[in-house]
């Protein structure tokens, strides 16, 4: 059956009333936002917050794991890894408990190491920032068959500097000691099956904090061995015997985290530059 | 007709339309940022819609200077500066405001276990006792499997709140005190007193004798049997000695005396008492007060003063017995449940304070249910209400309640209700008695066995115990804050919840005004430390407004807006233009895919260097390459109102030209941002932003930085 136009109204007064009609309701829409000063644009509180969420899907990090089988080909662990990163990625806070629980079970996943190595090498060489999260996440499954890859990563040259003298940007040289300190980071805290400190990793982190051609890396290496030793005087006192004297007062810093008490902190920070601090 | 309804639908929406213009340049304050979530997404695009005026009193520019091809172009800097910021503005300005700094005073629970062997095992049913004997010593006690005394002593120096100490020695005391003829096995829990930093006393109960075991930092550990030593006058049921039948409760009223309270065989009261010129000597109190003064349950003891005694008992039938003593009267006893009428009989272990050098509180569950009872005295008259009742029955106890008194006039009672919820009981005098559900006001988990309290001073409450999963619950209160809760075990910054489940009832000790350790027993081959400290946690080194207005133009003259890249790529500031629509700018900016953290960081490092022109005309760049660093740090604390970011010197320094402005370099305005943001990100930050911002500031505090701070931002692995 064919559509036809009432008589008395031309197509054209049609077209542009129900153009302008649509376009104008739109318009009002967004008129119809309340009016946002600057400083509650700097300070948007909890109760806009909580508004908000209305607007932000559920995280399905742990979806995803969950409909993972055990057992399955690195293929599949490595197709449900791209979504689990992107999950990752736009968790908050709030969304650890779910990020650490999905964790868990993919440590428990026989695949998942080689499907998170895989992911690294298939993401490309200029994204540090989406390598660097997955050696984040893969840190955390702390399981033993990722040292050899780990340590595959933290040896590799580093790229030649290419920073221009007056420029404030980071390279790629510096991207790629941002991940070899992560892929450290990541060393320390491997484990064996039943939870014990891994005697291969902690050799690493020896060997890494002795040799490595990165200062920068040596220092990181010292502040995760330090952590993951509970940052006892006791691992202190092991370290210093086998570090040069340059790099001494990288051992046992106070941390500035969230959590921490500020007056325990000021004080061991007062007692560090007392000891230790040049200048100012 | 119809033809005239037509262009009334015309005229209708050319009228919306136009009012909504009108209304645009109106209410320029409008902010509109589209999207959801998946903006916040690494893989997402940031895209926002400003009205101009509004872009302009942001980044304090001219809204004048608008150019329709160029946006606001850069201006007053001839040399051209090199950073593309324009790329980094829009994802600095959501995260500049985008930190928490809100106070919080409980730190970060972390959980360790001591060492694995019998030196840390406790025997079947054991629990451990807590003592702090100076600042940075703790004591431990408890029965191992074999019914020694085993004591533990944490100690080292620069024992930090929150942290684990360097030394933990395990002393098996029963075998350093053992002779030939005795062993010195306990067989019940300790009970135990530090009178002063030197010494240390413990009584047990081995098997029908009170054992004392003290030490002093000059003679060690040695051990005594006051039952051998005190002698009944009169020999009663065959037995010359004052023989015990259930744990001793000690305190020490003075430096020269002990008072010890047990039950015997036949449910008298027995009481033992040292003082340093007669030794010890002991006495059978409800042999003196006769059959109705027998005690069945473990008694309460109070002191008021160096003068008094209080020390309650509950036979089998539920009445509430009071033993007072005082030097000028000596021992006297009533029963109170007798003047006040079997309603308030009691059962269980009753919780006393005393608030007043004249009062004692005393709480219980009573005889018949689920009622908790509360009893009082001024001046030796006793006086008793049953609280559930007052209340309107709205929550029934079950178990032993605890309690705190931290002034003269509050009482905090704790008790559980029939879901193990934690219930909290509370008075004022002009407000009188209130009651509260703090497991489901909180969401909280349920509390199984004994309720730990603990109040460092009046402003704050401690209070602890075991979930059915094992778990060490916490609920504290703050006063400015209220109510706080949290799962230490699952919320231990440096492990897994399943490694350091507990078994025992939780012992809490402080041994500084910092410090909150919380020991308990995990099975019987492993004791859990739970560390933390109590008080101001670390915040923000600069607050949201400071950061903001740092970088936003309020406090300088912005000179780097967006050019007019009209690509997502590179960021853009476009004017956003249609018929009706001339006042709005679009500005896009690539999401998260980049470092988003770097870009807001360089926001506040060129901020700095703004500063600077803004004083001197000129620009004073940082020292070029990060061979060793490029930047000086200037040392400040946490929470010094002379650190602010708008207080301070505005200068080279050094002498070798580094930009200082307001005390502080470029990077280091740059690195204090991203440690903050990394730390302290608001809710809606996502997990992918705020731990780059803890990488990248990592990486310039020791490249871009001359003499690194000295501290460490964030954990290693912050998802533990």
């Amino acid at each position: 059956m064919r559509f036809h136009l009432p008589a008395y109204l031309t197509r054209s007064t049609y077209i542009i009333g129900v153009f302008l009609l649509i376009f104008g309701i739109g318009s009002c829409r967004k008129a119809h936002h309340p009016p946002m000063a600057r400083d509650t644009v700097q300070n948007m509180d909890q109760t806009q917050a909580r508004e908000s969420l209305l607007y932000f899907k559920p995280l399905r990090a742990l979806d995803i794991v969950k409909g993972l089988k055990q057992d399955v080909l690195v293929p599949e662990v490595e197709k449900a890894l791209a979504s689990f990163f992107k999950e990752c990625s736009r968790a908050t806070q709030r969304d650890i408990p779910q990020i650490r629980q999905a964790v868990s079970l993919l440590r428990k996943q026989k695949n998942a190491v080689q499907g998170f190595i895989n992911s690294y090498n298939s993401t490309p060489l200029g994204d540090f920032h989406a390598r660097l999260f997955i050696l984040r996440l893969l840190g955390e499954l702390q399981r033993p068959d990722a040292l050899v890859f780990l340590k595959s990563v933290v040896w590799a040259p580093l790229p030649p500097e290419t920073r221009k003298s007056k420029t404030d940007s980071l390279s790629p040289r510096d991207f790629q000691q941002m991940i070899q300190t992560k892929a450290v980071q990541c060393i320390a805290f491997t484990r064996n099956d039943d939870g014990t400190t891994s005697d291969a990793a902690e050799q690493e982190m020896l060997e890494i904090i002795r040799n490595h051609s990165s200062t920068y890396i040596r220092i990181c290496a010292i502040d995760a061995y330090m952590w993951n030793h509970g940052d006892t005087q006791k691992a202190a006192d092991s370290l210093k015997v086998l570090l040069p004297a340059n790099l001494r007062k990288f051992v046992g810093r106070p941390r500035f985290y969230r959590g921490a008490n500020r007056q325990v902190f000021v004080d061991q920070l007062a007692e560090w530059r007392k000891r230790w601090a040049s200048g100012k | 007709m119809r033809r005239m309804f037509a262009w009334i639908l015309v005229a209708f929406a050319i009228f919306i339309v136009g009012a909504n213009v009108a209304w645009d340049e109106d209410t320029c304050a409008s902010t509109y940022v589209q999207g959801d979530w998946d903006m916040w997404n690494t893989f997402g695009y940031l895209r926002q819609e400003w009205y101009r005026d509004e872009v302009a009193n942001f980044y304090n520019l001219k809204k004048g200077d608008w150019d329709e091809g160029w946006g606001w172009v850069k201006y007053n800097d001839p040399d051209g500066y090199l950073y593309p910021l324009s790329k980094m503005m829009y994802a600095a300005r959501i995260l500049w405001a985008g930190l928490d700094d809100t106070l919080s005073v409980q730190d970060a629970w972390s959980a360790h276990s001591m060492m694995e062997g019998p030196s840390f095992s406790g025997g079947q049913g054991a629990q451990l006792h807590a003592i702090a004997r100076t600042s940075d010593i703790v004591e431990l006690f408890f029965r191992d499997p074999n019914n020694c005394l085993r004591h533990v002593a944490l100690t080292g120096s620069d024992w930090y709140a929150g942290q684990l100490p360097s030394i933990q020695i395990g002393i098996n005391v029963s075998d350093q005190v053992a002779t030939d003829k005795r062993k010195f096995h306990i067989s019940g829990e300790p009970s135990v007193i530090c009178k002063s930093g030197e010494t240390i006393d413990v009584f047990a109960l081995s098997g029908n004798e009170l054992i004392h075991f003290f030490w002093s930092t000059t003679a060690g550990w040695r051990a005594e049997s006051p039952t051998e030593s005190a002698v009944r006058p009169q020999p009663f049921a065959g037995m010359d000695r004052f023989f015990i039948y259930s744990n001793p409760i000690a305190i020490s009223r003075t430096p020269d005396t002990f008072d010890i309270f047990a039950c015997d065989n036949f449910r008298h009261l027995i009481h033992y008492f040292w003082s340093a010129g007669s030794g010890w000597r002991a006495e059978d109190l409800t042999l003196i007060f006769g059959d109705g003064f027998n005690v069945h349950y473990d008694p309460v003891v109070v002191s008021r003063s160096d003068a008094s005694l209080d020390v309650f008992g509950i036979p089998i039938n539920g009445n509430l017995l009071h033993f007072r003593w005082s030097p000028n009267d000596g021992w006297q006893a009533r029963n109170i449940t007798q003047g006040l009428g079997t309603r308030f009989r009691v059962i269980g272990a009753p919780a006393a304070v005393s608030r007043t050098a004249n009062g004692v509180d005393i709480f219980a569950q009573s005889y018949s249910g689920s009622n908790l009872l509360h009893f009082w005295s001024e001046s030796g008259l006793w006086a008793a209400e049953n609280l559930t009742e007052r209340l309107n029955y709205w929550y029934p106890v079950e178990g032993d309640p605890a309690v705190l008194s931290r002034t003269a006039e509050s009482l905090d009672v704790f008790a559980r209700d029939l879901n193990d919820h934690l219930i909290h009981f509370y008075w004022q005098p002009s407000a009188g008695w209130n009651s509260e559900d703090l497991s489901r006001n909180m969401g909280g988990a349920g509390i199984v066995g004994k309720i730990a309290t603990f109040s460092k001073d009046s402003e704050r409450i401690d209070i602890f115990g075991r979930s059915w999963g094992s778990h060490l619950l916490h609920y504290y209160w703050y006063h400015p804050l209220g109510w706080q809760y949290e799962n230490a075990t699952t919320d231990a910054i440096n492990t897994s919840a399943s490694l350091y489940a507990i078994v025992g009832d939780p012992a809490v000790v402080s041994r500084n005004e910092s410090a909150l350790d919380v020991f308990s027993l995990m099975g019987l081959s492993l004791t859990a430390h739970y560390v933390a400290a109590i008080g101001l946690c670390v915040n923000p080194w600069h607050s949201n407004t400071e950061y903001s207005d740092w970088a936003s133009g309020t406090i300088h003259d912005f000179k780097y807006v967006p050019g007019n890249f009209n690509d997502q790529e590179h960021g853009a500031a476009n004017a956003q233009r249609g018929w009706f629509v001339t006042d709005r700018v679009q500005m896009c900016c690539p999401s998260f895919n980049e470092s988003t953290g770097v870009r807001a960081s360089n926001m506040i490092h060129e901020a700095t260097h703004m500063n600077y022109w803004d004083n001197y005309s000129t620009h004073q760049p940082s020292p070029t390459g990060w061979a060793g660093g490029a930047d000086g740090w200037i040392f400040h604390t946490i929470g010094d109102p002379q650190s602010r970011l708008d207080d301070g010197i505005i200068a080279t320094d050094w002498n070798v030209g580094y930009v200082i402005v307001y005390d502080h370099s470029p990077y280091q305005a740059g690195i204090e941002y991203l440690s903050d943001i990394g730390e302290f990100p608001r809710w809606d930050v996502p997990f992918s932003v705020y731990l780059d911002a803890i990488d990248t500031a990592l990486f310039y505090m020791y490249n871009a930085i001359t003499n690194p701070p000295g501290w460490v931002p964030g954990i290693p692995r912050p998802l533990h």
